[in-house]
């Protein structure tokens, strides 16, 4: 078992072309912690994924993981993107083989069984339906047991079962794997259900970190509700008006 | 439908009747003695195609064309291919190149043939170089526009994965490329033919143009079109060739 990295978010600033995406984000991350980033559409959440990714280097502050600052690339860390970008050329345990320089084909079977593909292996992704392509990039994230992993609306296409499969799936993975968990979604329920904390990103800042302290699992679990209802508040606070002020005479 | 589809040997068949149909009516056309002067009847041509068969005269003209075409396919394709190679992945390289390949596209392989036989004479290398003249720009241009059009979001991909330059080119550029790559080669497989024949025709001392002229020197109508019918073949032969390669490069694509 792979213990996850920290991962410390200091002052982090990024421009596009004069403008602010990121401003002064501050984030401290548990080793092992599973968070979830929301906020609008535009608010900056892929760009902070990326940063930490290495992937783009930011204008002002810096990024730690395991108290070393991140340059470039960094092989601990995988990303699971929206879309599976799996390499249509390629059976899916070829694909699954991406993510990891052990040339063992046990292990890419091994991941496999784990995600529940196994019998899929030597199938090309054009056959496979968009849940199991997911997940078959999820495998390709896991194989090289990553430290940190970044998850970037990875189930926002997905349709509502198959998106309560994937996140049951990678809950149990996490528990079993333990590394740190950072997902971006803009699907409130899925934070609450998945996350430890929800930082609530709005015009480039953090303005909220909600604690999420249900038992796990929590995929039927009732108390969702409240959680997602607070977080929901914060977010939408700014756009609409507070109902209770329709009542002041 | 359904029927055919099922049916290996029918699909096989199928696409051969309308060729059997227009002998069939060719040789209609011929039952009167008198109009085989300008059109030979089916059975002289495969008498002819015997005998020549016979003499090796057919086999070493097949063999001599066969081997041009492929030739100035090889020269052509292989420079089309490694310069649509280098100046899709290099910038800098395209701005240098860029500009005189499509300059030199404008030009048809045809309007160069003064000028080859002027350099080279009739022999081998005119036509050589002609036939990769010809095929040198559909592949350039796909192999080119192939590279371009590689998915950002897999090469973003590989870089998450740590993939080293030659991995990205081998586990994401190329293979993405292939397919136009090979719509390229289908192309220039027509092109080639196309530019020998007229070659051949023009200037010559071999190969099955050279039997076309000299045929027509002499009025035997039924070398003439057995030339003509040996290009169709070679034709779909390259084609069929082409589209082998295609299936199997391309085992991936839902058909
Ligand atoms: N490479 C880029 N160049 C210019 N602007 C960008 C680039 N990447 C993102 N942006 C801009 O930054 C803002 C935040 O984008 P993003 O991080 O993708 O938001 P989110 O993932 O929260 O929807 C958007 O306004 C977007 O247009
Ligand atoms: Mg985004």
């Amino acid at each position: 078992m792979t213990e996850g990295f920290s991962l410390a978010i200091h002052s982090i600033e990024k421009n596009f072309d004069q403008v602010k995406v990121l401003k002064k984000i501050e984030m401290t991350i548990r080793a092992g912690e599973f968070v979830a980033i929301v906020g609008h559409s535009g608010s900056g959440k892929s760009t902070l994924l990326r940063l930490i990714a290495g992937l783009e280097e930011s204008d002002e502050g810096e990024i730690l993981i395991d108290q070393k600052k991140v340059q470039g690339i960094n092989p601990q860390v995988r990303y699971l993107f929206q879309e599976p970008r799996l390499l249509p050329w390629k059976t899916v345990a070829a694909n699954v083989q991406l993510g990891t320089e052990e040339q063992d084909s046990r292990v890419v079977l091994d991941t496999l069984e784990k995600i529940g593909l196994a019998d899929k292996k030597d199938i090309y992704p054009d056959k496979l339906s968009g849940g199991q392509k997911q997940r078959v990039s999820l495998a390709r994230a896991l194989i090289g047991q990553p430290r940190i992993l970044l998850l970037d609306e990875p189930l926002g296409a997905l349709d509502a079962l198959t998106r309560m499969e994937m996140q049951n799936l990678i809950e149990s993975i996490w528990v079993e794997q333990r590394f740190t968990a950072v997902l971006v979604t803009h699907d409130v329920e899925e934070a609450v259900t998945l996350a430890d904390r929800v930082f609530i990103i709005e015009d480039g800042i953090v303005i909220e970190v909600v604690e999420i302290t249900l038992s796990r699992p929590r995929i039927v679990s009732n108390d969702k509700t409240y959680f997602t209802n607070a977080i929901l508040k914060k977010i939408l606070r700014k756009n609409q008006p507070d109902p209770a002020e329709d009542y002041v005479i | 439908m359904k029927y055919i589809k099922k049916h290996q040997a029918l699909r096989m068949i199928i696409p051969w009747l309308v060729p059997l149909l227009l002998i069939f009516f060719w040789y209609e056309a011929t039952l009167h003695p008198s109009d085989t002067l300008l059109l030979p009847s089916p059975s002289e041509v495969v008498d002819r195609a015997i005998a020549m068969l016979k003499t090796g005269e057919l086999q070493n003209y097949i063999f001599v064309s066969t081997k041009r075409a492929f030739m100035g396919f090889f020269i052509g394709g292989l420079i089309g291919f490694v310069l649509g190679l280098i100046n899709g992945l290099s910038v800098t390289i395209n701005l240098f190149f860029n500009t005189t390949v499509q300059m030199l596209r404008n030009i048809p392989a045809l309007a160069i043939i003064p000028l080859m036989i002027i350099w080279f004479g009739i022999g081998e290398e005119m036509k050589v170089i002609l036939v990769a003249f010809g095929v040198f720009f559909p592949i350039y241009a796909n192999t080119y526009h192939g590279i371009k059009s590689v998915d950002q979001d897999l090469l973003e991909m590989g870089s998450v994965y740590g993939f080293s330059r030659f991995s990205m080119f081998k586990n994401i550029i190329f293979p993405s490329a292939l397919s136009s790559i090979l719509v390229g080669v289908r192309l220039s497989l027509g092109i080639m033919w196309l530019v020998l024949i007229a070659a051949e025709t023009v200037a010559t001392d071999a190969g099955i143009g050279y039997m076309a002229m000299t045929a027509r020197g002499l009025m035997q109508m039924d070398k003439v079109v057995l030339s003509i019918i040996l290009y169709a073949l070679l034709g779909k032969l390259s084609d069929v060739l082409a589209s082998i390669v295609e299936k199997r490069c391309l085992r991936w694509k839902k058909i």
